[in-house]
């Protein structure tokens, strides 16, 4: 698998990308690295950051994740981006759950991302890049 | 019904408060007036914002069904709604529906705004990205 690193607030962690169970999207994410904008919280799935940024978008939806976990990186088709995964969280809509490509997962930090998600309610959004390794 | 001014980061949009489907919950958040607090965006609940400061109301909730007066769970743009659990105002401001880690909730149904919601809206849409505005709750007319 793919190793990236997440970068912000002057610290770097490591992560994975998820390419052998969503070749397609992780090869999209791969190609447009470095990433770098702004994060916020999203307003309906909880303790999860987005990162805007435009990625390639592919029809594939890859891997698709009914339930996530702290430390997952998500990619969200139409609305593109990445989302990171801090704390308890469902991707979901006003319609309800929406099952979404998990395209890697965080190797560390993700308390580090939980005072980020924290500080972006409270500041307001901040920058994150994501690299290659 | 009692009036109120809703300031918002700047933004004063006026609203009316319930006191014919929620008279003890109005009464007694009328009493706390004016009350000022800084609001954050909703991470669960869509297009809507909410205190953070307890606000306790000190009613009997053991009376109602749901554990609140005028339960609803449904909201729309504008309206003001009252969690005695969280001892929270929120205040829909686009597509929302009040909700948590377990999922939409009832919430206590205590006003509305009744102004143009257009200015107030880009501000409270801001808070996602601006982070916590100051909110101020004035009494217009006499109780």
């Amino acid at each position: 698998m793919k190793r990236i690193v997440v970068e912000f607030d002057g610290k770097a962690f490591d992560a994975m990308l998820f390419d052998d169970q969503a070749p397609v999207i992780c090869g999209n994410i791969w190609n447009a690295l470095p990433l770098e904008g702004p994060v916020t919280n999203t307003k309906w799935s909880g303790d999860m950051l987005r990162l805007w940024v435009e990625i390639p978008e592919p029809v594939e939806r890859e891997n698709l994740s009914q339930l996530q976990n702290p430390g997952d990186i998500l990619f969200l088709h139409k609305w593109n981006g990445l989302r990171f995964v801090y704390g308890q969280a469902r991707m979901q809509g006003p319609s309800g759950a929406s099952p979404t490509p998990l395209v890697g997962r965080m190797l560390g930090g993700v308390e580090d991302l939980a005072a980020l998600g924290k500080r972006v309610e409270w500041e307001g959004a901040v920058r994150l890049r994501v690299r290659r390794a | 019904m009692r009036r109120i001014a809703i300031e918002l980061d700047g933004v004063t949009v006026t609203g009316v408060l319930y006191d014919d489907r929620a008279p003890a919950t109005v009464a007694k958040l009328w009493e706390r007036l004016p009350y000022e607090d800084r609001v954050t965006h909703a991470k669960w609940s869509g297009d809507m914002f909410h205190t953070n400061t307890d606000l306790a109301l000190e009613l009997d909730v053991s009376q109602w069904p749901f554990g609140m007066e005028n339960p609803v769970g449904f909201q729309a743009p504008g309206d003001i709604v009252y969690l005695p659990a969280a001892k929270e105002i929120a205040i829909a401001y686009g597509s929302a529906r009040f909700a948590w880690v377990i999922g939409p909730m009832m919430v206590s149904g205590i006003g509305r705004i009744e102004s143009d919601l257009g200015a107030f809206a880009k501000k409270a849409e801001r808070l996602q990205w601006d982070g916590a505005k100051r909110l101020v709750l004035r009494p217009l007319s006499p109780a």
